[in-house]
């Protein structure tokens, strides 16, 4: 039995390397949406407290929420690479599975 | 015949692990020896053994190694995180749904009219409806992020709903941060969910 492993780690990469970039850009694309909202709310949280509409209590309390919602966000963003790189490791299972029923298949 | 006849109808994959078994077994590959394998055709499995009525160069070694590595890595899987629920997805839309209508409710209402006491009622829906969601997510296995996200949005509004308890008030200036705020635990789950492989789905 000749087998390429050449062709095999060559397919293996090209398999896992399409779904590891589209977590990445998944992940780039979530974080940026997030920072965006963040930073429209701390402005927000800023002008309230400049304007004595809110207390210094308040605002401490407002920033408190903020960082449990970073906790949140970034929990999330493990979650996506995680999912990830369930699709790449299955992607390169699904590759091997492909290329030894090719050895099958004249059977 | 009956037998082979009741494998045809299975996948591809498995008619072709069948036909190693089969071979395998019946000393159909011989150590470093070629081999002539005849069958006689059947009218109703004729093209299956046409397959393999041909000449064997493989070594019996080759084969289990090649019929292992098909079988083996055809029922694995990697699993580090649950698949996506289509309905939790759905109950996340619902849940935000509600608790969105209730701060727009809230900052629609007069500020003298902002009493904890007329909106009681809104704030035990919406953070049942909650508590439904982070149940949902605790009993899907490998689900450990989308419950931790719903424990904190959990954290977070019952804060909100303990602060207008306690000063029988809500900021009005404070309502549309905190409407913002819990639509951020709903997109994070989305954004989660929406990242997961449908279950059986080939990458």
């Amino acid at each position: 039995m000749n087998i390429n492993f050449e062709e095999i780690i060559k397919g293996l990469t090209q398999a896992m390397q399409g779904h590891l970039s589209a977590g990445v850009d998944e992940v780039k694309t979530y974080a940026t949406r997030f920072t965006e909202r963040r930073q429209k709310r701390l402005t927000e949280i800023a002008r309230l407290y400049a304007d004595k509409i809110i207390t210094a209590d308040q605002m401490r309390e407002e920033l408190e929420d903020e960082g449990r919602l970073l906790e949140a966000q970034l929990i999330a963003i493990h979650a996506i690479a995680k999912a990830a790189a369930q699709k790449a490791a299955n992607a390169a299972i699904n590759f091997l599975t492909d290329y030894f029923i090719q050895w099958i298949k004249p059977f | 015949m009956i037998f082979i006849k009741y494998f045809y109808r299975l996948d591809e994959i498995e008619n072709y692990c069948i036909t190693f078994v089969v071979l395998l077994t019946t000393g159909g590959f011989k150590s470093k020896t070629p081999l002539m394998l005849t069958i006689n055709s059947h009218p109703a499995t004729g093209h299956y053994f046409s397959r393999i009525k041909k000449t064997f160069a493989v070594t019996k070694c080759g084969a289990w190694v090649c019929l292992s590595i098909v079988l083996v890595f055809n029922s694995c899987r990697v699993s580090l995180i649950a698949d996506r629920d289509e309905v939790f997805i759905e109950h996340v839309l619902e849940t935000a749904l509600v608790v969105d209508a209730f701060y727009l409710q809230l900052m629609s209402a007069d500020t003298s009219q902002i009493q904890y006491s007329t909106f009681s009622d809104n704030w035990n829906n919406a953070e049942l409806e909650i508590r439904q969601l982070r149940l949902m997510a605790e009993a899907h296995p490998l689900n450990r992020e989308s419950s931790e996200i719903c424990s904190l949005l959990l954290e977070t509004f019952i804060k909100y709903k303990q602060q207008h308890q306690k000063n029988n008030f809500y900021p009005p200036a404070l309502l549309p941060l905190h409407r913002d705020r819990l639509a951020e635990y709903f997109i994070a789950l989305l954004s989660v969910e929406k990242s997961k492989e449908l279950k059986n789905q080939k990458p």
